[in-house]
Formats: structure tokens, sequence, C-alpha cells
């Protein structure tokens, strides 16, 4: 499969600024896209490919930061890379705290900013992986039956079918044919995967 | 009047001279002229006169001895003598003059009373010397100018100021001579306008022995009845020292001007930062990028011709920054020139632009077309209007939203206003009055010299510096400055 070209997201007031980073980035290979405002940029529907924002801290309206906590609130996942033409040390912990790639001040080097866009689109990648992994996973989730859904809770606490089956006072047999039901659903074949999976989708064991 | 005979003996005499004797009329028999008048050659003092004495050396006597043995007459001889029962000093103007009568030689004795007169003269004498001393002590010369004759007629301290000889006959060319070549138009000028009954109080410098003076004139046309000018009166004080003790305190009050300025400018620093990072960083990024497209196997050439005007481009930016900089925290001399208001309000913007996006500071501008001009110092008048935003800003800190509007409006014929008005937190009832007073201020590391500094600037530059707080919210600072009239330079 064609590996997809990673976009760049470039949000900053300054036109210069704006086009010179476009220019870098797309002779680095990226797919570019920028935009002259915060609240320009949150409009804006987000790519398919792995991306990632390079945001300016100082903007008329809406900054950089508050755009992070915004995206943050809205639970749109994007690893951003801010820049400043004059930042201090408390404005930057807090932007790497809340989840920022880098904090790079105005002027940076191209190797100081490809080297963040490496870990930034890796991140994104990772994370896009893991969204589709789960969201698969949710899939076969919602093909189980209540009672299916309910074994399964009781399955992955380790208990073996005749324990379950005093738990949920049915027969043995019963509980026996759920689980096999159960795994096919959920595509695998120990229960050791199905713990994994069914961490991932924040399903919770029953409690003993 | 009196009549004499050869022992000094009053025959007769008139009866305005009776009024010399010291004894009745009757009682004067036998008595020489001297005894008779108890006159003594004047010693300056009343008491103890010793007529004896004194005759001896008397031009009186001497005079009518004189005129006894030659028989010429003798005129108008100038004397002081002590005379009568009560003694006084008199000026006497003493002519004599010898008759032969039957009765033998005689002499006729004229006195003329001058001490009324020499009093007069004395007081006046008196009078021009505390003058003098006066024009002396506060450097003070007066003169006054015969215009039909063109003789300029000055004082003992005036020709000490323009440096001539006291016997120097003045003109007003003369005096235009040693005016400062630069100072030369501006002098005739003056004299000029003042035909026209305008006031004439002018300052202006003099070159005396190849040394610059200043001076203060100030004069008066008088005029006849027919309205012609016939005579200038005035006087010229020496304000050299004056003028050096005020070039001195100009001189510090500019450093203190340039001191409160680079302190403003310090709480730019952090907006002139990003100010000068924004045009570096799209530098490095535009070389970067044709560092790369260089090294591909086909560079488009276009693209790099556009890369780099932009890179000329922006380094143009960030020297402008600089420059703009320089200018705010060079130490200059103050110049006035005639300047935009509102020209100088958007380069000032142009600083405090960044500062205000960091801020939230919404910054708005309602500035006059057409606004006249003013003639003043553009930087100082730059710092004026910076000091001001910065003050709104810091007011506006704590303050959602933080909105910012700058007026320019023409008041009337004579001047324009500049508003600046903030949503901040106000200014204090209690703090009111000091608020404009060197070392007030509210900030933790503020000097407290922005406004008395700026309220000095405005002021020296014939305007006045306000302050008042909005009905809403919020402060207004407004201050006027002269409308500059075209026709000066």
């Amino acid at each position: 499969m064609k590996k997809a070209i990673p976009t760049v997201f470039i949000v900053d007031d300054d036109s210069s600024v704006r086009k010179a980073l476009e220019r870098l980035l797309k002779s680095a290979g990226f797919n570019v896209s920028t935009f002259t405002s915060a609240e320009d940029f949150f409009q804006k529907n987000l790519s398919k490919n792995p991306s990632c924002l390079i945001l300016d801290i100082q903007m008329p309206g809406l900054n950089g930061i508050d755009l992070q906590k915004k995206l943050t609130q809205s639970s749109i996942f994007l690893p951003i890379i801010f820049i400043t033409g004059h930042g201090d040390i408390p404005m930057s912990v807090k932007a790497i705290k809340d989840g920022a790639i880098d904090f790079l001040p105005k002027p940076f080097d191209d190797k100081k900013l490809l080297f963040a866009i490496d870990q930034a689109i890796s991140k994104d990648i990772k994370k896009r992986n893991y969204e589709k992994e789960r969201s698969k996973i949710q899939k076969c989730i919602k093909l189980l039956t209540p009672r299916e859904h309910q074994v399964l809770r009781w399955v992955i606490t380790g208990m073996l079918n005749k324990q379950i089956a005093s738990k949920l006072k049915v027969a043995e047999k019963t509980i026996k044919v759920h689980r096999g039901r159960v795994m096919k659903k959920m595509q695998t074949v120990s229960v050791a995967e199905l713990v994994r999976l069914t961490q991932k989708c924040g399903v919770i064991p029953h409690k003993k | 009047m009196f009549l004499i005979d050869e022992n000094r003996q009053i025959c007769k005499m008139t009866r305005m001279a009776s009024k010399y004797l010291a004894q009745m009329p009757e009682e004067i028999k036998d008595l020489c002229f001297g005894k008779a008048l108890n006159c003594s050659h004047s010693i300056d003092k009343y008491q103890n006169t010793n007529s004896n004495l004194a005759c001896t050396e008397c031009s009186v006597r001497r005079i009518i001895s004189k005129v006894f043995q030659s028989g010429n007459a003798y005129h108008n001889h100038e004397v002081k003598l002590t005379i009568g029962k009560y003694p006084h000093d008199c000026f006497l103007v003493i002519s004599a003059e010898s008759i032969d009568l039957a009765s033998g030689r005689k002499v006729l004795l004229f006195f003329e009373d001058i001490t009324e007169q020499k009093q007069a003269e004395n007081k006046l004498k008196l009078m021009k010397n505390s003058l003098d001393n006066a024009q002396a002590i506060a450097h003070i010369g007066s003169w006054y100018l015969d215009i039909s004759k063109n003789v300029l007629n000055c004082s003992e301290e005036t020709y000490r100021i323009l440096g001539f000889n006291s016997k120097t006959p003045l003109t007003f060319k003369k005096f235009l001579d040693i005016v400062h070549p630069d100072d030369r138009k501006y002098v005739d000028n003056a004299w000029k306008v003042a035909i026209n009954k305008k006031p004439y109080s002018i300052e202006h410098r003099i070159i005396v022995n190849d040394k610059v003076k200043w001076v203060r004139e100030k004069a008066q046309v008088e005029f006849d009845k027919e309205d012609k000018a016939i005579q200038r009166a005035g006087t010229i004080q020496d304000i050299t020292e004056y003028k050096i003790a005020e070039e001195d305190s100009h001189r510090l009050q500019e450093e203190l001007t340039h001191i409160a300025r680079v302190t403003t400018m310090g709480e730019l620093t952090a907006a002139l930062a990003h100010e000068l990072n924004q045009p570096l960083m799209a530098i490095m990024s535009n070389a970067q990028a044709a560092q790369r497209f260089l090294a591909s196997k086909n560079p488009d050439l276009n693209e790099l011709q556009e890369i780099l005007s932009d890179i000329i481009k922006d380094d143009k930016r960030a020297s402008n920054v600089i420059i703009k900089l320089r200018d705010l925290l060079k130490k200059v001399d103050s110049k006035f020139k005639i300047l935009d208001v509102n020209d100088i309000i958007q380069e000032v913007l142009h600083l405090v632009r960044t500062d205000a996006v960091t801020k939230n500071v919404s910054l708005t501008t309602n500035l006059t077309n057409n606004l006249p001009s003013v003639k003043g110092d553009k930087i100082q008048l730059q710092q004026v209007i910076l000091n001001l935003i910065l003050n709104s800003f810091d007011a506006m800190s704590s303050i959602n939203p933080c909105i910012l509007e700058i007026y320019t409006t023409q008041m009337n014929k004579e001047f324009i206003t500049v508003r600046i008005k903030d949503s901040g937190t106000g200014i204090g009832e209690k703090n009111m009055p000091t608020l404009f007073k060197p070392f007030f201020t509210t900030k933790k590391k503020g000097l407290g010299m922005g406004l008395s500094i700026s309220t000095a600037i405005i002021e020296n530059h014939k305007g006045a510096l306000q302050a008042e707080n909005n009905i809403d919210q919020g402060a207004t600072f407004f201050f006027t400055l002269p409308i500059c009239k075209r026709s000066t330079k």
C-alpha cells in the first residue's frame, strides 16, 4: 500500500512566516495547509492522512493556547508543535503539559522543525492505528447479545466456565456455548487476547 | 547785591541781599562782610564754624580784594558757603565789579543763589548713580532711539552689554552689526513689526569680543500726534547666564526624558523581540527552503527568485523595526518640526501592536482626516503616546474585555486634541491630585516618572495633558497641542 503523504497544518497570523514555512515544508515533501487564524483552522475538516499542527501562540482573537484547549475539549486529537516569537518558560511548560509535541521559539532551523514534525506525525500515525483497532473491536463488541456481553465480562476476570455458571446459576454447558460464541464474534482464540482487546475498549470485568 | 567798601564792610544792600545777613541790618555796622553774613567757606558741616580760620581761605574774600586792587570785574564764580545765623550750605554764583564813587572805590557784589538748582542736580546725579547701579546689578541696560536723527542713546550698562566704549556714538545699524548673523533677520523683522504698534519683546544673541551673549530686549515706540513714530525706548538685558542655566536644565530634562523613554521601551522588549523574530523566522525558513530546492535535480529558478525577494523584503522589515527602536532609544536633542499627529500615532501603534495582541487588547483608532499639523518633537510625542498606551494596557491587565480607543480631533482654531480611552480600572479618586507628580506610581516595578515627564513634554509643546474617568468604565487621558500656523517656516 502506498504510504499517505502527511499533512502539516500551519496557523500563523504573520503572512511572511506562513509563506516561508509552507515553502520549507513543501520542499521537505509534506502536504501543507495554512490558516491565518485559530478560528479559521477550527472550522476546517481535518485530513484523513496523518497530520500535525504548527501553531503560533501570539495571534489576535483566539491565540494558540486557546486553540489547543478548544481542540482538547472537542476531543480532536492532533499533535501540536507550538511556535512563538517570544515565549516564556511558564507558557512553554503549560503547552507541553497539555500535550504539545514541542515548543519552538522563532527563529528556529529546519532540522529542529522537521524533527518535531517527524515525532508529531509518528505519534499521529500511532494514534490513528490505535483508533482504527479500537473501532474494529467496538464493532465486534456491538455484535454480542446482552447475555454474551455479560459472559464476556465474567470470562475476562479469568474464571472457569464452572465458576461462571455457578455465579449466573446456569448450566456449565450453557456458559461454554456462550464463551464459544463470544470468542468467535471477537475473532480471537485466547482469553489473554480477549483481555487485551476489551481493555482497549474499556470493558470492565465483573466484580467477583 | 551788596555794596562793599575797602574795609570789606557792607555799605548798602538790596532787600533780597539782606536775607543772607546773620544779624539785623542795623546791627552790622562795623562788621566785615564775613562776620555780617556769619559765613564760612563750606566745610560741609554746620557745627563749629570758625569763620576766622575759614575766611583767609575764602574765595569770596579773595575776589573782593582782587577787584579792589585791580578794578577789574569778576564774573560767575561758583562757591559753596555756609551762611547765616543757622548755618546752612549755599551754592552761590558770585560776580563782583568795582565802582569808583565819591567816597572812594567800592565793590558791587552780586549773589546768585543756585542752591535749589544744585540740590536738584545732586538729586539727579544720585538718581542716575542709583539707576546705573541698578542696571549694572540687574544686567539691564536702557536706551532710546531718536528715529528722525537715527541716534541711539544708551545707558552705561547698555554700552557695557554691547561691548562699546561709552563715548561711541551708536546707531541702529551699528547695533545690528553685532547681532549674531543667524539672528539678524529676526531682530530686524521684530523692529519693523514694532513700528506697527506691535510689542517688541525678543531674545537673541549678540557677539561681543568674539563671545556669544544672549540678550532680551523690550521696547516701546512713541508716536507723535500724527501717529508718526518719533522715538523708541527700550531695555536690553544680558541673559547669558540665565540661558546657560536654562540650557543645562534643558539638557537634564532631556536626559531624564531619555531615561524614561528607555524604561518605557523596556516594557516593550517582549513585543519587540516578537516583531524582530517574525521576519528572522521567515528569512531562515526561506533560505533553508532555497537550499533544498538547489539540492534537487531541477531547481525551479522562478521559485528561487521569489524566495530571494521574500528574504530581502523580510530583511527590510527587520531593519525597519530596528530603525524605529533606535530612534526611540537614541539620545537626541529635541528638534521641533512640523508634524502630523496621526502619523505619529500610527508609528507608535506599529510598536505596540504585538503587545496588544499578547495582552488581548482590542485597539481601535478614530483619527480625524486632514488634521492640522503641529510643531513638535516627533520622538518626544511618540514617547508620550507610547507611555499613555502602555499605562492603559496595565490598567486593563485584569479586565475583560480590554478596549483601547485613540481619537484625534480638532478642538478649535488653536488646538488639536489626542484622546486615549481605555476600559481599565480607572483612576482612584485619591490618586487624581498626585497622578502627574513625579514618583507617583501604582505599578510594582514603576519608576513613577512616566506621566510627570509626559506632562513636561506636552507643556514644552505649549499644550496640556489631563486625565478623567469615563462615565461607564476606565479612564481617558487626553492632551492638546497648538496648531501650527502655515506661515511660520
